[in-house]
């Protein structure tokens, strides 16, 4: 499937060009916070306080009026099926769960995001709508879904909109599994001592087959109950997952964006997953975009995805700027602060892992026209 | 097939050695657990090729418990994701898969239902699992119907 269009709010700003001036030049986008931690949050500015629900709102408006979609496809969005997939881990949780209520006969809090905004635009031929709630790797089983949908002939545009917003609740939930980094988010640094929580929406335009030079090869996940929290720690889990894709397509990234949380146990497991996958490739580098923006929950994959496609459009990478240097004990080349970007990209491997044993991956590839 | 599952945990249940700390799971993870036990015959079925799970409510129960027991309890925030059931349902069935977790308010257990049936009408095994948050005195309702390509396309 093709990416039509793509646009982000992240910590860096409004825009993927924000994103990757952040990438690009080393920019740390986390705040610290009173109670210890670090928390990369959009910028606000003086608007007047709003709830999550219409901060959602407000992100995706903007998103969406800034894709610049061709007369031809917005013209097609009217005629052929169109597919709204809400990837996200909390939703408007925030908005209800702190209040008494009764929450048997209370709607989940993904429903309200997405119908509010198909409903703003009722020219659409929305055929389906709904949420994908897999953890962290929601946005990677978003993509999956579209993927299917576009197999089975049932859609012909997929919109992917990702977004988890940050508050108490899950603010006090990480710092309570004791991952969150009290200093500073090193991912595949021997000094990695946690992650930091990121803001983040994205939203993604998905065609079967309207070329646009930007292509998702392929995404597979595989889902195991090894352990609820920590991912497969032989790196069986994520591997399984890249054999997925391998049985369909031929895999030789130039480069992996990788999940790199910077907690001992995802950037271990990933480290023993790439091993096995690129026997023949021990060489292929390494970087990630958490350091940066945080880890950005359901819309990590999403925010990585459209990191990759700029990567490839400006034939340059971006490095792991707070690592001074790898952890010894890791065996895969990663790029380390000061690395410098691989000559030829083409084409980009994502990783993601998740809470309830999620793996996922997905395969990015620049084809000639871009 | 259904299962109604008594909530009320009064004695080590016989599954207890299949899942990691059997003690702290969620009401729903429980009741999965529970429920699974009961259809034993699961294990005879051909492996399902996608796992479409469908929780009213998403992990609104578990959400609301880390909250009132204080919000810094990591036992009760570990379930406030709607997909860790699965991981507990894989613990029991000692298997693992793809797996999509559907949300579509009150909507969601017809919408993926409907889901199930166009995956198995493309070819898939697909496996269905499903709960309200609904109760019924101290037990609560749980669902699970597998699909194959042959039931979608009968001879």
């Amino acid at each position: 499937m093709y990416i039509l269009g793509y646009n982000c709010v992240t910590a860096a700003g409004f825009g993927a060009d924000k994103l990757m001036d952040a990438l690009y030049s080393g920019r740390d986008c986390s705040q610290s916070q009173e109670d210890g931690g670090r928390i990369c949050f959009i910028p606000r500015g003086v608007e007047p306080k709003q709830n999550f629900q219409q901060r959602f709102q407000s992100y995706l408006h903007k998103l969406w009026s800034s894709l610049g979609l061709s007369a031809e496809i917005t013209t097609d969005l009217k005629k052929t099926r169109v597919a709204f997939l809400f990837s996200s881990t909390k939703g408007i949780v925030e908005d209800y769960v702190w209040t008494e209520i009764e929450i048997r006969n209370h709607e989940d809090p993904f429903h309200a995001v997405y119908s509010q905004f198909t409903d703003a635009y009722p020219e659409i031929n929305w055929t389906l709508k709904c949420n994908i709630s897999n953890a962290c790797s929601s946005s990677h089983l978003a993509f999956e879904y579209a993927q299917d949908l576009f197999a089975q002939d049932r859609i012909d545009y997929a919109f992917v909109f990702a977004s988890d917003l940050i508050g108490p609740f899950i603010y006090k939930g990480f710092f309570s599994l004791k991952v969150a980094s009290l200093t500073t988010c090193q991912p595949f640094a021997a000094s990695r001592d946690g992650l930091q929580l990121g803001d983040a929406a994205a939203l993604i335009l998905l065609s079967k087959d309207k070329k646009s030079g930007l292509k998702i090869a392929d995404v597979a996940s595989e889902t195991e109950g090894t352990s609820i929290t920590r991912p497969s720690m032989s790196g069986e889990g994520l591997f399984k997952a890249i054999s997925k894709m391998s049985q369909s397509y031929k895999i030789a990234p130039d480069l992996i964006v990788a999940h790199g949380t910077g907690t001992r146990f995802n950037d271990q497991s990933e480290d023993l997953a790439f091993q096995k996958c690129f026997t023949s490739y021990p060489k292929v580098p390494v970087t990630g975009t958490k350091w940066a923006i945080g880890h950005t929950l359901g819309a990590s994959g999403a925010i990585d995805l459209i990191a990759a496609c700029e990567l490839l459009k400006n034939k340059k990478s971006f490095s792991l700027q707070n690592t001074p240097e790898k952890d010894p004990t890791l065996k895969m080349n990663y790029l380390t602060k000061g690395s410098s970007s691989p000559e030829h990209l083409k084409q980009v491997l994502i990783s993601s892992l998740g809470f309830g044993g999620v793996h996922a991956a997905l395969l990015l590839e620049k084809e000639d026209q871009l | 097939m259904k299962a109604t599952v008594d909530l009320q945990r009064t004695a080590e249940p016989a599954w207890s050695q299949k899942v990691e700390r059997w003690y702290q799971l969620d009401e729903t993870a429980y009741g999965f657990c529970e429920a699974l036990h009961q259809w034993e015959y699961l294990k005879d079925l051909k492996k399902p090729d996608v796992i479409l799970l469908a929780l009213e409510g998403a992990s609104n129960l578990a959400d609301v418990d880390f909250v009132q027991t204080g919000a810094s309890s990591p036992a009760k925030f570990v379930y406030t994701l709607p997909n860790i059931c699965v991981s507990v349902i894989f613990q029991m069935l000692g298997t693992s898969g793809k797996v999509y977790c559907l949300n579509q308010g009150a909507t969601t257990y017809k919408f993926a239902k409907t889901e199930a049936e166009y995956f198995a009408k493309s070819g898939k095994t697909v496996w269905f699992f499903s709960s309200s948050y609904k109760i019924n005195g101290e037990s609560r309702e749980f669902e699970f119907e597998a699909f194959d390509f042959y039931e979608a396309h009968p001879s």
